[in-house]
């Protein structure tokens, strides 16, 4: 045996040494779960992500988009997940390509596109920003707070408020409590430190991990949090929106319980079923539940499923419990273009007048409600609610009839009425004060189905 | 010896292999400490000062690929300035056709998928796929298109359909669209606005047809999506002759046509709009330049000395009217013109947003001034406003802080800084009006 040979095996066993030891090693650690899934992960037994301190673990198994080392994965899934890590930390690709860097290399490129942005127009500065808000991610999860600290002290007043953005976004999506701490110190900044996109992604990254951390978010911040989970955004896959109904009003949760009913029943509609008939008659929770569940059944099923399966367990109701349920569906219709008068083919002619009146006594939108009332299927009982809805009608408009004229032209326009119907309509008000009592008489008697 | 380390030859080891253990040991030092600091980032250090533009690469095996250089990170941030958000998922382009339609079909039952909002991740990805397989094949992607049940379904994914429709077969999604006016809802315009730009290709006279065409609401939202500029050497002048452009620039719709004939020929266009007694269109078309829009502002602010005595007066008046919406647009003129009278009312008149809560962008209007003194001495100038006016506002503590501060710096006595700002609080208490 030689000693250079000796000397070489050496470096080669110490080299797959050191390889294995810093790989098995925290850092090592942290770049096998650069998956970037810390905030996206299953809401089991977490509390918030961990503060991002190098090594510290913590995040999910879950494959990661952005692993190419992993069989490429090409389903829903994946693509929703990449969407999500763009919302929260930035592109998770460039998530990837920061994590390989140290800390003073993230400061140094931190400064040199900072500077390289400055020089650039408002479109380039903002996709630069996109960048920096994924080198944020990464420098927050690394230091923490001395990440904040640094950003903070930045010399250059533009560089300084560009940076100390993308870091506290990234403290509101990793860790609320550890940027409860600093919104004091930054309240100076534009919009002050809890304007409405870090509030929101804060919400969004407690949502992503679960009910409780969305309760624990709002316990920390208190009445100084106006955000609320919303629809679509990254619900964690195991989200009890039960709880959140249930115990978000008492924790100080604001939050449409229609929107959140909506998301519930599309995931377990069955469950949201049994909690709508579970709630009292008399309960004003009752519409909330019922509006949530319709429009999820229209998401899902489309119209005539919709109306199917939500009268389905009405069907031996009484009059009043039905209309709750189809008074409910007006508002869901309204979110969809044209949705009530596609819907009005498929219910019964009483549920038919209890929607075209509940629309006309909204009067939200004239082309909507105007294409409730032509779809209807008896033009006697369009021109019977009509007359009654003009008639209440009378004192409205503050007095300005040309205003008023307008929309009832523009109403009998959008409900189909033909000439001879839009004349008679137009014949009584030209005669009689609407508010006297007598439009809606004449309007129905003068039809000729009566 | 007692005391000492045991060396290998003390336990009769023969000296070659002595050797060969340190050299061994040796090895295992250095190559233990090369493999170590190889995964550190120990080459990190001189990743951002390398300027080396280098193609953006992911590749699969993460050891092996270079480290990004700030380069690389910038190159990488620009890459998506002109893209639609779907054109930026990465290596969508790699999904099969059948992972495509396997992956819309799972959208069609995802609650997230679901939701009314188009801003939802949901939609996105369903846009995201929808937007893959038009790009490689239009009529496939419109067959499945049309057969998706329920219909409310089929409306959700229309915001893709419109969103993602190949630019350049923008003409037929425009027939397509018209056709199925079921699924556009007001404003949506992607595939309009595409249409537009690739008729204006074959010059005014095709345009002024398309815009012809066009309905009330198409033509409000014309342009609103546009990122690139029009055609280059477009004739606009052309443009601007016809009926159907006329009656647009009436009803103040164009604001964006005007700016692509402003990046093309910024002179052009002023000298359009000031002929044709549309001077008042100026500021709209540059207010409505959401993206360099400071930019535009400072535009406007250098051509000021330039128009003529009425314009100019035209355009004063406007800006001052809309200060307090848009401070910079006065600001810059007044910084811009080289008449010292015009520039000193124009700025007595910009300090003036003091009194309306707007301390900061008041105080702008001094910052091209050149003497601490004559600062001082226009704050003092300024006239106080009715203590009784609907929208003024006393100075808050926070802003007198900052005021007070200033003043000190341009070497303000405590008692000038009193004065003045004492003049800014004024309006806290508002008086009493006799009867």
């Amino acid at each position: 045996m030689k000693p250079i040979p000796a000397t070489l095996l050496g470096c080669v066993v110490g080299l797959a040494l050191g390889w294995s030891l810093r790989s098995s090693g925290p850092e090592g650690r942290e770049e096998e779960e650069f998956s970037s899934s810390r905030v996206l992960r299953p809401a089991v037994g977490t509390k918030f992500a961990d503060r991002g301190v190098k090594g510290s673990g913590g995040g999910s198994k879950a494959t990661s988009i952005s692993d190419d080392t992993a069989p490429a994965r090409h389903d829903l899934s994946v693509l929703l997940r990449s969407i999500h890590l763009h919302e929260l930390e930035g592109d998770p690709y460039v998530v990837r390509e920061a994590e390989r860097l140290d800390t003073e290399s993230l400061r140094s490129l931190v400064a040199a596109m900072t500077a390289d942005s400055l020089l650039r127009d408002t479109q380039d500065q903002f996709e630069m920003s996109l960048s920096l808000k994924a080198i944020a991610t990464v420098q927050f999860r690394r230091e923490g707070v001395r990440a904040l600290e640094w950003a903070s002290q930045l010399p250059d007043p533009k560089v300084r408020e560009l940076v100390v953005s993308q870091t506290i976004h990234a403290a509101f999506v990793q860790d609320p409590a550890a940027a409860l701490s600093w919104v004091d110190r930054l309240k100076d900044m534009p919009g002050g430190a809890l304007r409405y996109d870090f509030q929101a992604a804060a919400v969004m990254g407690a949502t992503a991990r679960g009910v409780d951390d969305l309760i624990v978010l709002r316990s920390l911040y208190g009445d100084r949090l106006h955000s609320s989970p919303w629809s679509g955004m990254p619900y964690a896959p195991d989200f009890d929106f039960k709880k959140l109904i249930t115990d978000g009003p008492a924790a100080g949760i604001s939050f449409s319980t229609s929107e959140a009913v909506t998301q519930w029943a599309l995931r377990d509609r069955k469950a949201a079923f049994q909690a709508l008939s579970a709630i009292g008659e008399g309960d004003n929770r009752r519409t909330d539940f019922a509006r949530g569940i319709f429009t999820a059944l229209i998401a899902a099923e489309g119209y005539e499923g919709a109306v199917r399966e939500a009268l389905a367990p009405f069907q031996n109701a009484t009059g009043k419990e039905r209309e709750t349920m189809v008074r409910a569906m007006t508002s869901s219709l309204y979110e969809n273009r044209g949705g009530a008068a596609k819907t009005m083919p498929f219910l019964p002619d009483a549920d038919q007048k209890v929607l075209a009146q509940t629309m006309l006594s909204q009067n939200i939108d004239v082309t909507e409600t105007g294409g409730a009332l032509a779809a209807m299927s008896s033009s006697s009982v369009r021109m019977e609610i009509l007359g009654d809805y003009l008639k209440s009608m009378g004192a409205s408009f503050g007095g300005n009839e040309e205003r008023k004229n307008k929309y009832y032209e523009d109403l009998m326009n959008a409900a189909h009425l033909t000439e001879e119907e839009k004349t008679r309509i137009r014949g009584q008000f030209s005669r009689n004060d609407p508010s006297s009592g007598d439009v809606r008489e004449e309007i129905i008697w003068s039809h000729p189905e009566n | 010896m007692s005391g000492e380390l045991t060396r290998p030859s003390d336990v009769g080891i023969d000296p070659t292999v002595q050797k060969s253990i340190w050299g061994f040991v040796l090895g295992v030092c250095v190559g233990g400490l090369v493999g170590w600091r190889s995964l550190t980032g120990g080459s990190h250090s001189q990743a951002t000062n390398e300027k080396i533009q280098r193609a953006v690469h992911v590749s699969g095996d993460r050891d092996d690929r270079p480290v990004w250089t700030e380069s690389d990170f910038t190159a990488d941030a620009l890459r998506n300035r002109d893209l639609y958000y779907g054109s930026k998922e990465r290596g969508i382009e790699k999904w099969s056709d059948a992972e495509l339609r396997a992956a819309l079909d799972a959208s069609l039952r995802e609650p997230e998928c679901m939701a009314t909002s188009g801003s939802s991740g949901g939609i996105q990805a369903a846009a995201i796929l929808l937007g893959e397989w038009m790009k490689r094949d239009l009529d496939g992607a419109l067959a499945w298109f049309e057969q998706v049940k329920p219909e409310t379904a089929r409306d959700r994914m229309a915001f893709g359909l419109d969103v993602m429709w190949p630019e350049e077969e923008a003409e037929r999604g425009l027939v397509y669209f018209r056709e199925h006016p079921e699924l556009k809802g007001p404003g949506s315009s992607y595939v309009f606005n595409n249409a537009a730009l690739l008729i204006a290709k074959r010059g005014p006279a095709a345009f002024a047809d398309f815009l012809e065409q066009a309905s009330p609401e198409e033509r409000r939202y014309l342009g609103s999506t546009w990122q690139e500029s029009f055609p280059p050497g477009f004739d606009f002048s052309s443009l601007m002759e016809t009926k159907t452009m006329q009656e647009m620039l009436d009803a103040r719709q164009g604001y964006t046509l005007l700016r692509m004939w402003q990046k093309q020929n910024p002179d052009q266009v002023m000298a359009y709009l000031i002929e044709n007694d549309r001077t008042n269109m100026l500021l709209g078309m540059v207010r409505s330049d959401y993206r360099n829009r400071e930019k535009a502002m400072e535009w406007i602010g250098s051509k000021i000395d330039s128009m003529d005595a009425e314009s100019r007066a035209k355009v004063v008046a406007q800006a001052k009217q809309e200060m307090s919406n848009e401070p910079a647009m006065l600001r810059n003129i007044a910084d811009a013109t080289r008449d010292p009278a015009l520039q000193e009312s124009l700025r007595r008149e910009g300090l003036r947003l003091m009194f309306y809560g707007n301390t900061a962008e008041g105080l702008k209007f001094l910052d091209k001034i050149a003497l601490p003194s004559q600062r001082i001495e226009m704050l003092e100038a300024l006239a106080p406003i009715d203590a009784n006016t609907r929208r003024g506002r006393s100075i808050q503590p926070p802003e007198a802080d900052v005021l007070r501060q200033k003043l000190r710096e341009w070497n303000a006595d405590e008692a000038r800084i009193d004065t003045i700002i004492g003049g800014l609080t004024k309006i806290s208490q508002p008086q009493q009006v006799s009867p």
